[in-house]
């Protein structure tokens, strides 16, 4: 089969999942609970993404103090919470990351 | 919950201002997904893509997880219909951004919903969600999807161009980088505690699927977060917003 037609095709459902919820005709009523749940999704599905990169090390939960990730996971937390800077945040928590994992 | 309020701009100059000030909130993100472009581009190659498909990936799919996972099929020589349904699985968490955003993004003329959804990423979301962003802003929802679009396609070109000379990413560590960029975001978010109950609640369940090896546990962790945010909400009356 021809790559392109799999890569277009492929592209047209990432586009139809991100677009198609959104079109004004679509009958779609959101009622105020349905909001509420959904005001959720952002906190929900972004720990979702980011907790395994920090506690699963080789497949494994890894509470050690010899996971980097979660040591520098930590900082993050503290850093977000004291600056309230997501730039700031993000650099100082990667170079402490990179602190860990490569100078210590 | 506010309804969707409509911005309106007196000149020009507002929208180019709001149109950077989207392209700067998203900057920690495009920086940290570098990595992961250079990694996708140079992946491509490896896996027998010719240079123009490889970059064709990130220019129309633009979905990082959708990328990495077809590129490993049809290298495989996995069949048409499993990679759709593959794709479906994973592409389905924008189903959900493009219904917390519909009563934004709707009421807008069909180009405007064309541009933003077709850039409607996890970091786009991640900066225009109503509980991100008071008071929604096209142009800043613009200047954010295409700074990332840009940054994703230029790390993209330079992992083909670097070819299979790119080391094991792992192995350096840089994942960490999209982990510190979604905690940085998700903080200050937890403003009360039913954001609190559904943020512990995507970390135990998050965790658990991982470990479990199930596939596409976000998207049992996702949904069941957000009901347990909602549910503590409903039983104690708090965390209005």
């Amino acid at each position: 089969m021809d790559i392109w037609v799999i890569l277009l095709t492929v592209a047209a459902l990432v586009f139809g999942s991100r677009f198609f919820l959104m079109e004004p005709w679509l009958p779609l009523k959101l009622s105020q609970n349905v909001q509420q749940f959904l005001s959720f999704s952002a906190p929900a599905v972004l720990t979702a993404i980011a907790t395994p990169i920090v506690f699963i090390r080789d497949n494994q939960f890894s509470l050690s103090m010899d996971n980097q990730y979660l040591i520098a996971g930590i900082i993050v937390v503290i850093l977000a919470l004291i600056t309230r800077n997501t730039l700031m945040t993000v650099i100082l928590g990667m170079l402490s990351f990179l602190v860990l994992k490569h100078v210590i | 919950m506010c309804q969707a309020e409509v911005v309106q701009y007196s000149n020009s100059n507002e929208k180019v201002r709001a149109f950077f000030k989207g392209a700067a909130a998203s900057i920690p993100l495009t920086v940290a997904v570098l990595p992961w472009g250079l990694l996708t581009g140079s992946l491509a190659i490896e896996a027998g893509f010719d240079p123009l498909q490889s970059q064709g990936l990130s220019a129309i799919i633009f979905a990082g997880a959708v990328q990495l996972a077809i590129m490993g099929m049809i290298q495989a020589g996995v069949g048409f219909g499993s990679i759709l349904i593959s794709v479906l699985l994973i592409t389905s968490r924008h189903f959900l951004y493009s219904m917390v955003m519909r009563n934004n993004i709707s009421p807008l003329p069909l180009r405007w919903r064309l541009a933003l959804g077709f850039l409607l990423t996890d970091e786009l979301f991640a900066i225009a969600n109503p509980g991100q962003l008071k008071r929604f802003d096209r142009w800043y929802a613009l200047g954010g999807g295409l700074c990332f679009y840009f940054g994703w396609n230029l790390a993209t070109l330079g992992g083909i161009i670097a070819g299979e000379s790119i080391e094991n990413l792992d192995a350096l560590g840089l994942d960490f980088a999209i982990a510190a960029t979604f905690i940085a975001l998700v903080i200050p978010t937890v403003r009360n505690a039913s954001v609190l109950v559904c943020v512990l609640t995507a970390m135990v369940a998050s965790v658990i699927c991982e470990v479990m090896h199930i596939q596409a546990g976000l998207l049992i962790s996702a949904p069941l977060a957000m009901l347990a945010g909602f549910a503590y909400t409903r039983a104690t009356g708090k965390g209005e917003h």
